[in-house]
């Protein structure tokens, strides 16, 4: 397995979708390159850093624009009609 | 001077039968309680997916519209955020999709490259920190995000809904109108090329 087979099958061995046979091959490669092993750490960084950007904003409660408010309740209004 | 709201509803609770058949008999005040409630949450979904902040405001406008007509659809015992949210993901779909499509920048540059032997042309270093080291300064989350910002739009919109909202392969390929085989495609290239993004700033600098 070449680095570009490795990248290929990261995202199935992150899921664990890989084949035994493959995934024997896949660690192999891991050890016989080091670069790779950066690139399966910062691969699975990405993930957490992407997942986790938006969730403080998830957690935070803010009123609404009051804007935003009066602007839903006029469009129902005209809605309705 | 603003009204006073006292009632609310919570976003974890099952929605009461009560608000519930107030919306429904068309009460006003109910429905005003129900977007003073869910909508900085929604807007804060639909700003993912549009660099605007007018677009998203549209966005949460037209998907509050869309579920107040389908209210009957509605099932009750459900949650109202988590069904609120699902209507507002589909405006926002359907408003980028009414869009005329200019032609996408192409990722290529931004997946890594190998040479004729399949190796990396590019050795990839260590980070910095780890993620949860660096999600802990407002700056780095905000160009994690506008990194993700920067991704073409059709495997931005994968990874949105894969990873941020977390729908499944088969229910992100019927939002897109892509088959499952094509949602995995772009989800890796969209990881990998998020991962060239994020590298520009957290690599460590070569010895």
């Amino acid at each position: 397995m070449n680095c570009r087979d490795y990248v290929d099958f990261l995202m199935a061995y992150v899921n664990d979708e890989l084949p035994p046979d493959q995934a024997v091959a896949f660690r192999q490669h891991i050890s016989d390159c080091p670069p790779c092993i950066h690139y399966l750490e910062t691969y699975r960084e990405t993930l957490e850093l992407e997942k986790q950007a938006y969730a403080e904003q998830e957690t935070l409660f803010e009123e609404a624009p009051e804007k935003l408010v009066k602007a839903i309740l006029a469009a129902r209004g005209e809605d309705k009609i | 001077m603003e009204q006073a709201m006292t009632q609310s509803t919570d976003n974890d609770q099952p929605t009461t039968a009560s608000l519930l058949a107030r919306l429904r008999a068309g009460e006003d005040a109910a429905f005003e309680i129900m977007v003073r409630a869910q909508a900085s949450r929604l807007l804060r979904v639909a700003r993912r997916f549009f660099a605007s902040e007018d677009d998203a405001l549209d966005v949460v406008q037209e998907a509050f519209l869309a579920a107040f007509r389908k209210l009957d659809g509605f099932q009750e015992g459900a949650r109202l955020s988590t069904w609120l949210h699902r209507i507002t993901v589909n405006a926002a779909l359907m408003k980028l999709r009414s869009r005329r499509r200019r032609p996408e920048e192409p990722i290529d540059e931004l997946l890594p490259q190998f040479d004729d032997r399949g190796l990396s042309t590019h050795l990839p270093r260590e980070w910095t920190g780890h993620a949860h080291e660096l999600l802990e300064r407002e700056e780095d989350r905000k160009f994690v995000r506008a990194s993700i910002q920067k991704l073409p739009e059709s495997y931005r919109l994968v990874l949105l809904l894969r990873d941020i909202d977390e729908w499944d392969t088969r229910e992100t390929a019927r939002l897109l109108g892509l088959t499952t085989g094509a949602v995995k495609v772009r989800l890796h290239r969209a990881r990998l090329a998020l991962r060239t993004l994020l590298a520009a700033r957290f690599e460590v600098e070569a010895s």
